[in-house]
């Protein structure tokens, strides 16, 4: 007898932002995502606390992955990241920094939610449409015949996350190593649209970091025990393939619910081998060299297969398929009936070979744009980072060739946009304050509100207790120790700016990043000289960080729109 | 969800560090003291003595004993070796790391100038790599050179016993040994003055032919057979290439000394025993019984428990003869079980016999010639060391005797016993038992003091070491990175770290796969690989010590009730068939899925009666017998039934069987493997494989089901199977766990062709240089700093100069700490205090030298041991050369140095999957909720 209950009524909560738990999960949350920020950034671990698996990490996509939150605020905001995340891979701590303190900043201030949505939207556009212009001194536009640049992005991305442990020497092998794979993703002979292949990163845990390599082709992990059972690879200058996704396992396909009565001396089993056994006679007198199979293949199909020259590989596993189909240009096999000749593919050559401990097959194909990055590291959890800064640097350089820009890193980025921002309100105020229709007093609010989150943004990269300056020629971000005794006559500065293009040779006057001061004109369009001057600088994904702004600003507007929140309890 | 702040005033992360750390601190270095471990629970103990086993045993569900596992997991998974030096760093530098915070140096700099400081060691200790010039090139050269490997452990500390009386005796040995080489060998005489010193010392001695002077001239002489080899090395300055040429002859020569132990032999060996004191009569009539038993009788047990008991006893007695002596407690345990090891390794050469399957008694004799050496004879119970002198008589004997009549040089023969006599004549004055022993006693202690002499000479004269590998003892700071190491077996010595017994197998085992990949290839050209892969370990717990071998082929542990079988199948080659998951009816292959709502419905009621696994069983059966297969082979487990069946019908059924040993035989013997016997055909079949009986285990070892252990092999199989026992069940993982951790070393080494100098050398060199860095950055300022903080244009970098002596100097302590507590263990110090002095006292010199690591290299040159002991004269024993391997422990470093780093920037802990509401108020104390 089944019982019915009665549901439960919703729970409806105004004022979701107004309430003091809410106020101490969105600082918590800020804490956690400030404090990892930047190549100094702190590390978080992630465990269930009863032994499970240790994640140690500081990088966005492992910890929300990870971060089960309860709160409405909070999800939304996860939520937002995340998705940003899984579009750019890059710039996802910034969207989630910008957006707390974008919320705890408008908060203070008790405006009008319409009014703080509509300026931020509008300084929203300021910044986008600066940035997407001519003049932006902040954008560094991205030469590919030389690698300079490009190497320098990925390197920022890779010291950004300090839980992958390089060393100096490791950064620019790993970083050599992506560029590399990157540039065998491309086609040779690329016509209008540009189709990218893949890298696909096999992993390589326990051996060390200078190890990792790039191949051409695709690696498949066999064991041991198998690659004794493959023969002696024959010389040719084409392999024909067959590639099976369909289990060749000889088991039975879904017998359905209900039992199956079959008569005494009648074997199913032996009914699915002979099957295979024919299938294996046509593979055989279709004259295929190598069946690659993602699912298991029956061993006496493989003994048969092997004893007519065959090479037989299988549970090569589904993320492999597609790069497989790919290479080969085969269609998988789905079924064992008989296969028309159309769906065998080829291959250019076949080797074995052993990484470390581990024996790959290795496949390469005649035109290839899939490479297989051998990627090494010491312990599982500076594996698993690594392995997520490696598709992070690969999806910023994929993203880079659609748009080809590059935006200054190490918080130069922020303290410049917020000079330009500063004057722009402050000299310009008349278009805005006419198309928005609000008053003076609150474009100052909401701008100095955006201005400071944008700061203190920059100011997260800084860890260990030191100040932060900006510098009123191009306003960029300065970075010296903490209780220096005045702010304008340093006699030993710092050196180079935060992303490393100007040198404090220059004639600069400094100030605290977050002190009260007259606005000034940044000085806009980057020059030549002073890009190719620096060699190694710090640089951000264009794209992502573009992006990152937006999902940032307009979740911000989001959050601070709620009202109410209805909770369904059942 | 709820994350935990673990970073408020102290760092509990490093603390957990520090303290997981201190438990493995005694596993640190040659002597480990092993850990019970007790299960408060069920009252279960386990005896650990390695780090790996230790971390099994512990609780480690904290995020950070996760994360040290793992650490060590993956060194262990990946090196088996260095996980020691792991754990003990991770503690050194988690309070170094601790330390830093405390003195307020920022965390990011701690972790960049740490990791730097320690990338700058590793780059420094570059200059202590010892190139391994293809060792394996000459192994059977190395293998006549058993001597070698005893003279390259050289002391500088003579035992004060020896004399005067004995160089000179020494002397005369190395001339006539030296003579005698040079007439064995067949060749022209090319050093007359040899001759011409010979007859000087020959001058003032009857000559006497009586038959017992002769033998036991000869006995002297080949007694020191190889020190024969050492000394000629000493000679060799004028005349080097016998190394090559009379190799061959050599060999003949040891490949005879094992045959002559005859019953004869045995005879003679009972007549001398009458004059025997009663301690040093038990330990021969053991031996002898040995023997006996190993000819043939079946007593097996019996003699087993009784030769325990008699190692049991001499035991007992070593400890309390050491302990009055003021040994040092920790040095007793390891020192008495070698002494006694290499006590009952020279009793083992009497059962030479049954090891004639190994042929490989030479590089045995290697080895025991070295823990001799090594553990010199002060510890050898007095009782023994008699009796093992007197067999060694008759055991010389007889082989110089069968030298003689195989050497089939009858033209030099005459003149070396000529020269032999008249050599001996002034020593053997009487005849009587008593004086042949003393005299004995005297020879074979002056086998000890050749050794040692050898290194006087060579201190005066050293150039047998300097021309031809360009060693160091010039003593000018300018060329000292020559070292090299072209030998197998001072390989070997040098990375057994305090555990020969180990290494002795392992020997044996490189050895058996370097004549097995000869005879495959047909010469010895190219790199040989050393195939861990290919070696197997059985461990055969209840036996004694000494059983422990090194074998051909498959040696694995099958029931009684199949000796009968096995024995029928003994002459005979036999087919096999290899099975490559389980032998039941149930099995199916991996991916293969059952469906469960199948069921079989017959018309008849007869045929019902047969189950299907009585079915599959005859099936499985009458294919065995159609394809005429007597050995089944199966990686999985074996149906019982089927087991019993095959038993009957003459067919061997062995399960579990490893993966590559099953490939082993797939190469030798040309089988396939097969999912399905039923699905077999003549092609899959193997053939030629031998099945022996190899011994009998007692019963009483193992569940009360008496087994035995049974060979398999074919021609030509490259597998080899280390037998290993031990009379303590407890100690079976240890001894196994000891291994194939020598194994490793000696794989990486071979692999890499290049080893450090260990013995403290290599963290010595670490701890000067960080020192000397922490200094440097004091004077330069910060010119070095952008060199140090890769691109980084953080106010971190301008100010790294003024905190880098800090950390740099916490980095040191560690290193300081290492090397304490390494010496501690070793009981070469007592205190920490001595200890540091010791270690300060080298830091100070290296740093005046101005070159630490040529002061370092030549600190090791002067005194070939542990590069600590100077200053430390009353430390008698001298130590063989120390080499470490250097990928796995510099890998050991990094590992140990990131996970310090890691845990250091963690700031918090997110603990995922706890509702908050499970948690009382004040559990939740710390905590924040999201």
């Amino acid at each position: 007898m089944s019982r019915l209950e009665a549901k439960k009524p919703s729970i409806c909560r105004s004022d979701p932002l107004t309430g003091e738990r809410a106020r101490a999960s969105l600082a918590a949350l800020k804490g956690l995502v400030t404090s990892c920020y930047g190549p100094a950034g702190r590390l978080k671990q992630l465990h269930n606390g009863r032994g499970g698996s240790v994640v140690t990490t500081s990088q966005s996509a492992a910890l929300l992955a990870g971060l089960p939150v309860s709160h409405p605020v909070l999800k939304v905001l996860t939520a937002a990241v995340r998705n940003h995340v899984a579009c750019f891979s890059d710039g996802g701590l910034f969207t989630a920094i910008l957006c707390c303190n974008l919320v705890e900043n408008v908060q203070r201030l008790g405006l009008a939610p319409t009014t703080v949505i509509k300026l931020n939207k509008h300084l929203l556009s300021l910044c986008t449409s600066y940035l997407k212009s001519e003049g932006c001194a902040c954008r560094i536009p991205v030469d590919f015949s030389s690698t300079q640049i490009l190497l320098s992005l990925v390197r920022s991305i890779l010291t950004s996350k300090p839980a992958c442990m390089l060393i100096a020497k490791e950064v620019d092998h790993i970083s050599t190593l992506i560029l590399r794979a990157f540039l065998l993703t491309i086609p040779e002979n690329a016509q209008e649209h540009i189709i990218l292949g893949k890298s696909i990163i096999v992993p390589l845990k326990g051996q060390r970091v200078i190890d990792s390599a790039v191949l051409p082709g695709i690696l498949i992990e066999v064991s041991g025990v198998q690659l004794m059972k493959i023969l002696p690879i024959k010389k040719s200058d084409s392999f024909k393939v067959a590639l099976f996704c369909v289990s060749l396992s000889g088991d039975l396909s879904d017998t359905g619910e209900g039992t199956l009565l079959v008569s005494y001396g009648v074997s199913l089993e032996n009914a699915a081998l002979d099957q295979l056994f024919n299938l294996g006679k046509q593979l055989v007198s279709d004259h295929v060299d190598l069946v690659l199979c993602q699912k298991v293949i029956h061993p006496s199909l493989k003994q048969f297969l092997r004893t007519h020259h065959v090479i037989a590989v299988d549970r090569i596993g589904v993320s492999l398929m597609e790069p497989l189909s790919k290479v080969t240009g085969t269609w998988p096999i789905g079924s064992l009936g008989s296969i028309s000749p159309s769906s065998y593919g080829s291959v250019k050559d076949l080797c074995i070979a052993k990484f470390g401990c581990k024996h790959f097959f290795h496949l390469i194909p005649n035109k290839t744009t899939i490479c297989s990055l051998l990627l090494c590291n010491r312990n599982d959890t500076a594996w698993d980072e690594l392995k997520l800064t490696c598709q992070t640097a690969l999806h910023a350089l994929q993203l880079t060739i659609k748009d080809p820009y590059v935006l200054l890193g190490g918080g130069c980025t922020e303290t410049h946009l917020v000079a330009y921002i500063r004057h722009k309100t402050r000299n310009e105020p008349e278009s805005v304050l006419r198309d928005e229709r609000c008053s003076q007093t609150e474009l100052q609010l909401i701008t100095e509100a955006f201005c400071s989150a944008l700061e203190s943004l920059a100011g997260s990269l800084e860890h260990d207790g030191g100040e932060i300056l900006t510098d009123s020629k191009y306003g960029h971000f300065w970075s010296v120790q903490a209780n220096l005794p005045s702010a304008v006559n340093w006699p030993d500065l710092p050196s180079r700016c935060g992303c490393g293009l100007y040198s404090s040779q220059e004639e600069l006057s400094w100030s605290f990043l977050r002190s009260a001061r007259h606005p000034f004109p940044p000085q806009t369009c980057l020059s030549r000289e002073a890009t190719g001057s620096a060699d190694t600088l710090t640089l951000d994904c264009f794209t992502a960080k573009l992006s990152g702004l937006q999902v940032a600003v307009e979740t911000a507007s989001l959050i601070l729109d709620l009202s109410c929140v209805i909770e369904d309890t059942n | 969800m709820d994350c935990r702040v673990i970073n408020r005033r102290r760092h509990t992360g490093l603390q957990q560090l520090s303290s997981f750390a201190e438990t493995g601190r005694t596993f640190l270095g040659p002597v480990k003291s092993s850990k019970f471990i007790i299960d408060e629970e069920c009252h279960e103990s386990v005896l650990i003595s390695s780090t790996v086993r230790l971390l099994e045993s512990l609780d480690l569900t904290s995020a950070v004993g996760q994360l040290l596992n793992e650490a060590i997991q993956a060194q262990n998974s990946t090196y088996r070796t260095g996980t020691s030096t792991l754990l003990f760093l991770v503690g050194a530098w988690s309070s170094a790391a601790e330390e830093c915070l405390h003195l307020g140096v920022p965390m990011s700099l701690i972790a960049s100038v740490m990791s730097e400081g320690l990338n700058s060691c590793i780059e420094e200790v570059e200059s202590l790599q010892v190139p391994i010039h293809s060792v394996c090139d000459h192994i059977d050269s190395t293998e006549t050179f058993s001597g070698l490997s005893v003279s390259l452990y050289p002391s500088l500390q003579i035992p004060s016993g020896t004399g005067l009386v004995q160089k000179e005796h020494d002397l005369k040995d190395v001339t006539s040994q030296s003579l005698a080489f040079c007439s064995l060998s067949g060749r022209p005489v090319k050093s007359p003055q040899l001759f011409r010193l010979q007859a000087k010392f020959e001058a003032d001695e009857n000559i006497s032919r009586t038959p017992q002077t002769l033998k036991n001239n000869l006995l002297a002489d080949t007694h020191c057979r190889k020190s024969v080899l050492t000394h000629s090395r000493h000679f060799s300055r004028t005349d080097r290439h016998w190394i090559s040429k009379p190799r061959g002859f050599l060999e003949q020569l040891s490949a005879a000394a094992p045959k002559t132990y005859s019953c004869s032999n045995l005879a003679e060996l009972e007549v001398g025993l009458s004059h025997g004191d009663p301690s040093s009569m038990r330990l021969v009539d053991e031996a002898v019984r040995l023997q006996h038993q190993n000819s043939g009788t079946k007593q097996h047990i019996q003699n087993w428990n009784q030769y325990s008991f008699v190692s049991r006893w001499c035991m007992e007695q070593c400890c309390q003869e050491c302990l009055h002596l003021g040994v040092p407690m920790s040095l007793i345990a390891s020192v008495m079980s070698e002494g006694l090891n290499s006590c009952i390794e020279e009793v083992e050469s009497l059962q030479v016999p049954i090891h004639s399957v190994c042929d490989h008694i030479d590089s045995t004799e290697t080895f025991s010639g070295l823990s001799v050496s090594l553990y010199p004879s002060l510890q050898i119970p007095s009782g023994t060391g008699l009796v093992q002198k007197e067999h060694d008589l008759k055991d010389v004997t007889s082989q110089s005797l069968a030298f003689c009549s195989l050497s089939g040089r009858p033209v030099k023969s005459p003149q070396l016993f000529r020269l032999q006599a008249k050599f001996e004549a002034d020593e053997n004055i009487s005849r009587t038992p008593q004086t042949l022993k003393n005299n004995l006693l005297a020879d074979t202690h002056c086998r000890k003091s050749v050794l040692t002499h050898s290194r006087h000479f060579s201190r005066t004269d050293r150039h047998w070491i300097s021309k031809p590998r360009g060693f160091l003892e010039q003593l000018s700071a300018a060329a000292p990175k020559t070292y090299s190491c072209s030998n197998l077996a001072e390989l070997e010595v040098g990375l057994s770290h305090g555990d020969p017994s180990s290494m002795r197998l392992v020997d044996e085992a490189v050895r058996l796969q370097h004549q097995n990949a000869g005879r495959q290839r047909g010469s010895h050209t190219g790199l040989f690989p050393f195939d861990i892969s290919r070696i197997f370990t059985c461990c055969l717990p209840g036996l004694p010590d000494t059983l422990s071998c090194v074998c051909p082929g498959y040696i694995t542990v099958v029931s009684m009730s199949t000796a009968t079988l096995v024995k029928e199948l003994q002459n005979q080659p036999v087919r096999v068939v290899l099975v490559e998951g389980d032998l039941t009816e149930n099995y199916r292959h991996l991916g293969f899925n059952k469906p469960a709502n199948i069921k079989t419905v017959s018309e008849s009621v007869k045929v019902q009666q047969d189950s299907s696994e009585e079915l599959w069983t005859d099936h499985v059966l009458q294919v065995l017998i159609k394809f005429n297969v007597n050995l089944v082979l199966a990686r999985g487990n074996v149906s019982e039934r089927l087991a019993e069946k095959c038993t009957d019908s003459k067919q061997l059924v062995i399960g579990s069987v490893q993966d590559s040993v099953l490939q082993a035989f797939a190469e030798a013997s040309g089988a396939v493997q097969v999912a399905y016997l039923t699905h077999m055909n003549e092609n899959c079949v193997g053939s030629g494989v031998s099945v022996t009986t190899w011994r009998s285990i007692p019963s009483d070892t193992i569940d009360g089901i008496s087994r035995m252990a049974v060979v398999l092999k074919t021609e030509g199989i490259n597998l080899v199977t280390v037998v290993l026992t031990s009379p303590v069940i407890a100690q079976m993982q240890t001894k196994e766990d000891r291994f194939w951790t020598c194994a490793s070393r000696l794989y990486y080494a071979l692999k890499e062709q290049k080893v450090f100098l260990g013995g403290g050398a290599v963290e010595i060199l670490c701890l000067t240089h960080l020192q000397s860095l922490a200094g440097q950055s004091v004077n330069k300022g910060n010119q070095d700093c952008s060199g140090w903080l890769h691109n980084t244009s953080s106010w971190l970098a301008s100010s790294a100069a003024l905190y880098r002596p800090t950390v740099l100097k916490c980095l040191a302590d560690g290193w300081h700490r290492y090397l304490s507590t390494l010496l501690r263990n070793t009981a070469v110090y007592s205190s920490d205090s001595e200890a540091a002095t010791s270690i300060q006292c080298h830091l100070q010199n290296a740093a005046d030298s101005g070159s630490p690591s040529s002061y370092i290299l030549n600190e090791y040159s002067k005194l070939n041991s542990v590069i600590l002991n100077l200053g430390i004269s009353d430390k008698l024993e001298p130590i063989p050369r120390v080499y470490d391997v250097v990928t796995p422990k510099i890998e050991a470093w990094r590992r140990a140095l990131d996970l310090v780093l890691l845990v250091l920037q963690t700031d918090n802990e997110i603990i995922t999957g706890l509702a908050h509401t499970q948690k009382s108020s004040q559990e939740s104390e710390g905590f924040l909720f999201l």
